[in-house]
């Protein structure tokens, strides 16, 4: 689904399809998901963030608008991929929003404390996800002007 | 006074001055029965019968001189001999050595009574002069030698014993003095002048006799005391710093040794047991045990062998310990004054060790204390590891059970959504369960979570005004409300020592559940209160409803968690709800309880505090 240039819009952090398959479905009824790299793991993210093993050919200038993260990730989790974004001086301006099931206190905290841009608990509450993946798009996507990279 | 009578007078009082000396020695010896003081008591009786028969003769005049010539040579010889055996007593000589000098004394006092026999005493023949200066010399040679002896072998010994054998060394010297005395005194008889100065020197000598033989309770003061000086610097150290039983016995030990002048001792830290020895083997000091034990109330106890040794007890107040010392050749006397001392010694060790043995039942306790603490710490950890395991499985319920159930609500709320108008009627009642039930079990999770999130949350307590947690738990009910009329009569709510955060949550549980089975009422009442406060709980709370209550006979399930009183269809809940209420009021080291009547509403009690303080439960 990624552009024809190679650049996306939204690059999705979900080893969940089914999570993934809904959070899609709300996309696209809002014509969101033209643009929107899904990956299954940590490690597999950090790659196509930070262009290198699979996604080796990448630009490192052309970045998502916003990246969707799980916390509970296979090999690196989502917390790690975080704090290496937030890190790095060449990605950290990416707007990185923590999607994920967990209501555990200390997550919100420590993804706070790594510099997330916004903390959503996945509602079990189909109305209230759809809810949530709408506000979600618009906001980063249409409304939120990130600066140009460095 | 002419100057005849003058040496008539000295002369009475030398031989009063040996008889009295002969007499304390007999009396030691009787005293002590021990085998060197007999000797000394023969030696000295021995000198002071010469003495006797000599001022006797003067009286009598030259037959009974004549008559008893042969006794006052054997007596003298006895003398010689029992000073010569005194020194074996106390420094053995080599049996065979002891046998040659005895051979020689007897030899040549056998000399001198035979040239007396066969010449008598008349002119002096060169024989006779050669009989009786060999006899003067040997004895003089069996009296001297010991001086010399001991004083050279006092050096390395303790002050004590040094003093006493410098002491006996001297004694020696005198009677070796004496002797010659009374031969230049006889054969210078002719000038006075020079009768009264040896008068005088023999008076003069007689008290060194005593003192070095018999020493007296004075002189032995006066031996210990340069010792007992440094003793009473060293008694502050053995009984206020002596770290342990040990220490003390060992420290005790020496001391009694030293001012006392003894051999050897051991310290005995209950019948049986010795804690410590000097001088001696733990073998020696066990051989002892029984002649000691069974001394009876006596502090001194002959202990008999070659040479004779005896041993003074000190009795200490504390688990019958004692000090036994072991007397040597060298030991003064263990007369009635070391025995004092002794004892008074013993009280202050006695005390020491009483400080001792609290010292070390202290430290064991402090032990004990410190092994229970380690325990404690131990048990702390492996809490503290359960709590980390279980905080790990909530988080994997949370993200895990979760996500499946989204899955299956989402995606049923797709297809009811939309294509509904693609199934059947009864399809989509289908589908509606399967989301409903769906969302239910969100519920059920989110609510657990909650509930098992309680035992490792980390308390604040502080004083707060329960009438603002209520007005707050109202405030935020109050969209459930959904623009329902209940009538919410709070009472006066004074103030607790609480969790604010927490105690809302009560609040929030219990007034939901009042709303919400109150709702059936036309006219719904919900009350917030407290009952008279005690001393030992406090006040008591209460939130009461006139809604659809429950049958009491189930009151005891009311608490426990997924315990519900209705059936879902009637009101909706997971039955997490009052067990988190539960939760609460008892990690406040409250309780809880209800009054309820089918149809007839309920009414929940509960306090804030107990007898238990607020307690750190781990989640069940």
């Amino acid at each position: 689904m990624a552009g024809n240039d190679g650049s996306v819009d939204i690059l999705m952090v979900e080893d969940n399809a089914n999570d993934e398959a809904l959070t899609l479905h709300e996309l696209a009824k809002y014509h969101l998901t033209n643009r929107i790299q899904v990956v299954r793991d940590g490690q597999e993210a950090l790659e196509y963030v930070f262009c290198t093993g699979r996604y080796a050919k990448r630009d490192i200038k052309d970045q998502p608008h916003v990246i969707l993260l799980d916390i509970k990730l296979p090999f690196v989790d989502g917390l790690e991929v975080l704090k290496r974004i937030k890190q790095d001086q060449r990605t950290r301006t990416i707007p990185v929003v923590m999607l994920t099931s967990s209501r555990e206190e200390r997550d919100l905290i420590e993804s706070y404390r790594l510099g997330v841009n916004s903390y959503i608990v996945k509602p079990v509450d189909f109305d209230q996800f759809k809810e949530s993946a709408r506000t979600l798009g618009m906001y980063w996507l249409l409304l939120n002007r990130p600066p140009k990279a460095a | 006074m002419s100057e005849a009578g003058f040496i008539t007078v000295s002369q009475y009082a030398t031989t009063a001055a040996f008889a009295v000396i002969a007499a304390l020695t007999v009396r030691d010896w009787l005293v002590t029965r021990d085998e060197s003081r007999m000797y000394l008591a023969l030696a000295i009786g021995s000198l002071a019968a010469v003495s006797v028969l000599g001022q006797v003769g003067k009286l009598l005049g030259p037959s009974f001189v004549a008559a008893s010539a042969y006794v006052t040579i054997t007596v003298f010889l006895v003398s010689g001999l029992a000073l010569l055996l005194f020194r074996h007593a106390v420094i053995p000589l080599k049996p065979r050595t002891l046998r040659l000098v005895v051979g020689i004394v007897i030899a040549t006092g056998m000399l001198e009574i035979g040239v007396q026999a066969i010449f008598g005493r008349t002119a002096p023949k060169p024989i006779q002069l050669i009989a009786a200066a060999a006899f003067v010399l040997v004895w003089s040679g069996c009296v001297g030698e010991p001086s010399v002896r001991l004083w050279f072998a006092a050096r390395r010994r303790t002050v004590v014993q040094r003093a006493r054998m410098r002491a006996l060394s001297l004694g020696y010297l005198a009677i070796v003095a004496l002797l010659l005395v009374a031969v230049v005194t006889s054969s210078l008889a002719a000038q006075p002048a020079i009768q009264i100065g040896f008068a005088l020197a023999t008076i003069a000598i007689v008290p060194l006799l005593y003192a070095g033989f018999v020493p007296p309770t004075w002189l032995r003061r006066t031996w210990r005391q340069s010792e007992e000086d440094k003793f009473q610097q060293a008694t502050h150290d053995i009984l206020l710093f002596a770290s342990d039983q040990l220490a003390l016995a060992r420290r005790s030990l020496d001391w009694a040794i030293r001012l006392t002048g003894a051999d050897a001792g051991y310290f005995l830290a209950r019948p049986g047991t010795i804690l410590a020895t000097q001088g001696m083997t733990a073998e020696d000091a066990q051989a002892l045990l029984a002649p000691v034990a069974g001394a009876g109330g006596r502090t001194v106890v002959p202990l008999g062998g070659t040479p004779p040794r005896s041993a003074m007890i000190a009795r200490l107040h504390v688990n019958d310990a004692a000090i036994v010392l072991v007397g040597g050749p060298f030991t003064p006397v263990f007369g009635s004054d070391e025995e004092a001392w002794l004892q008074q010694y013993a009280a202050m060790v006695s005390t020491g060790l009483e400080r001792v043995r609290l010292v070390e039942a202290l430290a064991q306790s402090n032990g004990q204390l410190e092994d229970k603490v380690r325990e404690v710490t131990e048990r702390t950890q492996q809490l503290e590891a359960a709590n980390r395991e279980l905080e790990a499985f909530s988080y994997t319920i949370s993200h895990d059970l979760r996500a499946p159930l989204r899955a299956v609500s989402g995606f049923a709320s797709i297809l009811f959504e939309e294509y509904a108008d693609a199934m059947p009627a009864e399809a989509r009642g289908y589908l509606k369960r399967v989301k409903d039930s769906g969302d239910h079990m969100g519920h059920l999770v989110d609510d657990l979570l909650a509930f098992s999130r309680l035992g490792r949350q980390a308390a604040r307590t502080q004083r707060v005004s329960v009438r603002g947690i209520v007005d707050r738990a109202l405030q935020e009910l109050s969209p459930a409300l959904d623009g329902r009329q209940v009538e919410v009569v709070i009472g006066e709510l004074p103030d607790a020592e609480c969790d604010a955060a927490l105690v809302e949550q009560i609040f929030v549980n219990l007034l939901s559940n009042a709303f919400k089975y109150s709702r059936r009422r036309e006219h719904a009442r919900v009350e917030v209160g407290v009952l008279e406060a005690t001393a030992a709980e406090g006040p008591t709370y209460f939130v009461r409803d006139n809604g659809a209550g429950f049958d009491m006979e189930y009151a005891g399930k009311l608490f426990g968690v997924f315990q519900r009183m209705h059936r879902s269809e009637d009101f909706e809940g997971t039955g997490v709800g009052l067990a988190i209420v539960h939760r609460i009021v008892e990690r406040h080291g409250g309780r809880i309880w209800a009054e309820a009547k089918v149809d007839a509403g309920a009414t929940f009690y509960f306090t804030l505090k107990g007898a238990q303080q607020w307690r750190a439960t781990t989640a069940a």
